[in-house]
């Protein structure tokens, strides 16, 4: 018998090895591409949150930038700024860009603080990003070929002042100092001396020799509307390059690779120029005693508050604010009438779609990448012996001298010594001004005359019907007796004291002539018993000419003050008070109808109540060659005052006032209402005794001498791939 | 006379030979089961990739655009974006970015969805607008860019319709 037995050629058991074996490798290969695949994921996520951080991290540190910069250029102009290392070690580039770092928190993921706060104090960072950016030079460059130093004290940013770069810059300023060229690239230099010439011609508005120092320049486009983007504006732009590429520090330990990004820093000066700017908190569309604004005020253009309440129906053509805004319902900004808050997320931008790419309403703190500094020294603006002097400075600029109208008048006029304690009659003033392009100064005592009736300063000429040559002086003539006098001021050669020339002030007695330098200012005390001083504009061309000083076009601007100091004032004359009192000193303008006689305008600033006697700067003249803006052309001139009160010993009826309003009180306290009138008695006029017509300044030319000053800063990335 | 039963040694009873064929086809479909499984997996993870893979690319890519721009405007159609017609808030496969530059200039970028593919074009001075400058994406379905609350969302529609929204706003 036959027997067949299987005799298997493998183990038992072998083909489910096999098939487990391989099913195991075959699940091993598939796992294995899922891990692969999920690990590129992660480290793709984790590329782009590193690339996202990254990104975010130099937006914060632009911002910080921003808000860090114009501390550091205004400390750089300030006293002993140059006079040590410790001193100007905070005020570098390198220093801001440093503090900009920390301000952004951009070296931690998370700050200690908050790891605390979230009680994570032993968390353990994964985040490769988070880095102390020790390789400081890698991050922050200047640019184009400029030098890269790797010292701290040496490190450069590339300033736009001296040399032409090309068209995706700004027009560069020039300077003739070396000193300021020097330091610009190390420091934020801002100074008067930095000033448009050759090589931005052609690049702004109007001719750089006619108006070097503010020009006409394109707003730019941001969301906080000072001006319309792409409008004409007056500034002057200070700027300075740098690139920025916060991942190239680290890049060995995160492997993340970003372009270097070019940015441009910019501090706009802007001298005020909006119908109604100011940085304090304004109250908008109704006058102290609850009337609304009527139809007697006009406003053109924009308004620009610290703060701002509108109140009633008012309608203004945009309206910007430094830090909060309230609107009524009535109000109307733009043409747009806003039933919710203008900052209601979605708002603006709908408003960009339906209207127009010009937002009306904006607040600086809402601008992105841009602050709006108003240079406001409050009170001390009238007052030049409130500061002391700066010396040792970064900047040739002092930031007294930048920031106080005061003291950068060209003359000045001070009472330094009164009678006594008690009795503040002036006994003497001291009156600065320029000539040769020196300050000079004369002191002028308020003798008496000693005569009943006649003012102070007067001396004796001559007898009735005599004659006196006084030569080339001008003088001031009274002629008279017995308590009764006339005048006649600035005579010069022979002059015959009679009646056929004064007329007869007091018949039947026997008269004297008298005279007295003619300044184009003096003592008088008011009926109120108030002692003011009278300033006539228009008596200061003759009076400059007779004393040979420069002419009304360098002597443009006067301030009035009273010299408290111990060192160079009286200890009887004490600091005016602010809000003005009865019993401080008052100023009065008078003969100040006609500007003209200042070609390049003229300024006041005083720290006293100042009294409108007469009409002011109400004669046009004509405007300097290129000024194209339509209709009359007056003298550019501006007024700083505490208080104004229209009038002296009467009331007038009603009060037209033309041009631009400011003020310089400040955020806190209680509104202000700029547009208020008062007469000389202190009553306010009701609105239907004012007119106002306010429009912007749209030309250098309209500038007066002395103006109130706002810095504007933005951050503009340069943008090679527009590169056509 | 003994009759003997022989035992059967080499052979299964049916019993057994059920059994172990029931536990042959359960590891067979179990095996099936895992390879199908993977498989399944592997294709999931591929129709995934989208989200897993493109779209962060793309989000980086809209967000630092969409992040350095000044201002946007929406519109249906290229033309429009050019000639600045009907500009909109709604979804639109277009969006406008304004750029601005050192010298004062303004300059705009386009992000277009046209025919499946996700353009991006630099507007030159002339206006006149060239091939773009790259594709962001060609792998999504559909790409609607719209306005909500001031912030600019981007909604993005995947090859199997998953949806990705992100958000983002100008400086």
């Amino acid at each position: 018998m036959m027997k067949t037995r299987y005799q298997p050629s493998l183990k038992r058991g072998a083909v489910s090895m096999l098939m487990v074996i391989s099913m195991g490798i075959l699940a091993l290969i598939i796992s294995l591409y899922t891990y692969r695949q999920a690990i590129a994921t992660h480290e793709l996520t984790s590329s782009i949150q590193l690339s996202s951080d990254y990104r975010e991290k130099e937006d914060a540190i632009l911002r910080s930038m921003i808000a860090i910069l114009p501390n550091r250029a205004i400390l750089a102009m300030q006293d002993q700024s140059a006079a040590s290392y410790s001193n100007w070690r905070p005020l570098l580039w390198r220093s801001i860009f440093d503090d900009s770092i920390n301000l952004a928190n951009a070296r931690d993921s998370i700050s200690e603080d908050l790891k605390s706060v979230l009680g994570l104090d032993n968390l353990i960072s994964a985040n490769t990003g988070d880095s102390n950016l020790a390789n400081f030079d890698a991050v922050f460059r200047p640019i184009l070929n400029d030098t890269i130093y790797s010292d701290y004290s040496n490190w450069r940013i590339s300033a736009g002042i001296n040399r032409d770069l090309d068209g995706n810059f700004p027009p560069p300023l020039q300077v003739n100092d070396g000193w300021t060229n020097s330091l610009d690239y190390y420091f934020p230099i801002i100074t008067n001396r930095k000033l448009y010439g050759s090589l931005a011609d052609g690049d702004v508005g109007l001719d750089v020799v006619e108006y070097p120092e503010f020009n006409l320049l394109e707003y730019p486009q941001i969301n906080f509307g000072y001006a319309e983007p792409g409008e004409d504006f007056v500034a002057k732009r200070n700027w300075w390059a740098f690139s920025m590429d916060l991942a190239r520090s680290d890049d060995m330990v995160t492997g993340a690779a970003r372009f270097q990004r070019e940015f441009v820093v910019s501090i706009y000066e802007i001298p005020s120029q909006l119908a109604i700017s100011a940085s304090s908190y304004m109250s908008l569309g109704q006058f102290g005693n609850g009337e609304d604004w009527n139809s007697n005020v006009t406003i053109s253009g924009g308004v620009f508050a610290g703060k701002a309440v509108v109140e009633g129906n008012t309608s203004l053509s945009a309206l910007a604010t430094r830090s909060s805004l309230t609107l009524s319902s009535g109000a109307s900004i733009g043409g747009q009438s806003f039933t919710e808050s203008p900052f209601t997320p979605g708002l603006r931008e709908q408003y960009h779609i339906t209207e127009g790419d010009f937002f009306p309403v904006s607040m600086a703190s809402e601008g992105g990448r841009v602050a709006f500094i108003p240079i406001n020294r409050g009170n001390d603006y009238y007052d030049r012996f409130a500061h002391s002097v700066e010396r040792n400075t970064l900047s040739r600029s002092t930031w007294n001298d930048y920031s106080v109208g005061a003291l950068q008048c060209a003359m000045q006029l001070d009472i330094t010594e009164c009678v006594s304690s008690t009795d503040s009659t002036p006994t003497e003033l001291r009156f600065s001004y320029y000539k040769n392009g020196v300050r000079e100064s004369i002191e002028i005592p308020l003798l008496t005359s000693g005569v009943a009736g006649l003012p102070a300063g007067y001396l004796f000429a001559a007898n009735e019907d005599q004659t006196y040559n006084f030569g080339g002086s001008v003088v001031d003539l009274a002629f008279g007796a017995n308590g009764d006098f006339g005048y006649a001021s600035g005579a010069t050669g022979q002059v015959t004291f009679n009646v056929a020339r004064f007329g007869d002030p007091a018949p039947g007695y026997a008269k004297t002539g008298y005279f007295r330098p003619s300044y184009p200012f003096e003592i008088r005390t008011l009926n109120t018993g108030k002692i003011c001083i009278v300033v006539y504009p228009q008596r200061f061309e003759d009076f400059l000419d007779a004393i040979n000083a420069d002419g009304t076009h360098i002597n443009n601007s006067l301030v009035v003050n009273v010299d408290y100091s111990t060192s160079t004032g009286s200890v009887n004359l004490d600091k005016p008070n602010i809000p003005c009192t009865d019993f401080d000193y008052g100023l009065i303008l008078e003969e100040s109808s006609d500007m003209t006689l200042f070609p390049n305008g003229f300024s006041l600033v005083t720290n006293l109540r100042l009294y409108f006697g007469d009409d002011f700067n109400t004669v046009a003249t004509t405007p300097p060659a290129g000024y194209t803006p339509p209709g009359d052309f007056y003298p550019p001139v501006s007024i700083f005052a505490p208080e104004k009160r229209y009038g002296v010993e009467i009331d007038p009826y009603a009060v037209d006032v033309s041009g631009q309003i400011g003020s310089l009180a400040s955020e806190d306290g209680d509104a202000i209402r700029p547009l208020d009138s008062t007469s000389a008695s202190g009553d306010a006029y009701g609105s239907d005794r004012i007119t106002i017509n306010l429009d912007k300044i749209s030309h250098p030319a309209e500038l007066p001498p002395i103006t109130m000053m706002n810095w504007l800063i933005t951050v503009e990335e340069v943008r090679n791939e527009f590169d056509d | 006379m003994k009759i003997g039963i022989r035992k059967m040694r080499k052979a299964f009873t049916l019993v057994e030979l059920t059994v172990v064929m029931m536990v042959g086809m359960m590891i067979g479909s179990m095996l099936i089961a895992i390879f199908n499984q993977q498989l399944a997996f592997l294709r999931i993870y591929q129709l995934q990739s989208f989200v897993t893979e493109e779209a962060p690319m793309i989000s980086l890519y809209i967000n630092r655009l969409i992040g350095k721009a000044d201002r946007f405007r929406l519109h249906d159609s290229i033309s429009d974006a050019l000639s600045n017609t009907d500009p909109r808030i709604t979804a639109s496969p277009v969006c406008v970015l304004n750029f601005r530059l050192p010298d004062g200039s303004m300059r705009a970028s386009i992000l277009a969805f046209e025919d499946g593919v996700l353009n991006y074009y630099v507007v030159p001075e002339s206006g006149v607008l060239g091939p773009s400058e790259w594709s962001i994406t060609q792998r999504a379905a559909d790409v609607q860019f719209y306005m909500e609350q001031g912030i600019l969302r981007t909604q993005l529609t995947g090859p199997q319709g998953e949806q990705l929204i992100y958000s983002g706003a100008t400086q």
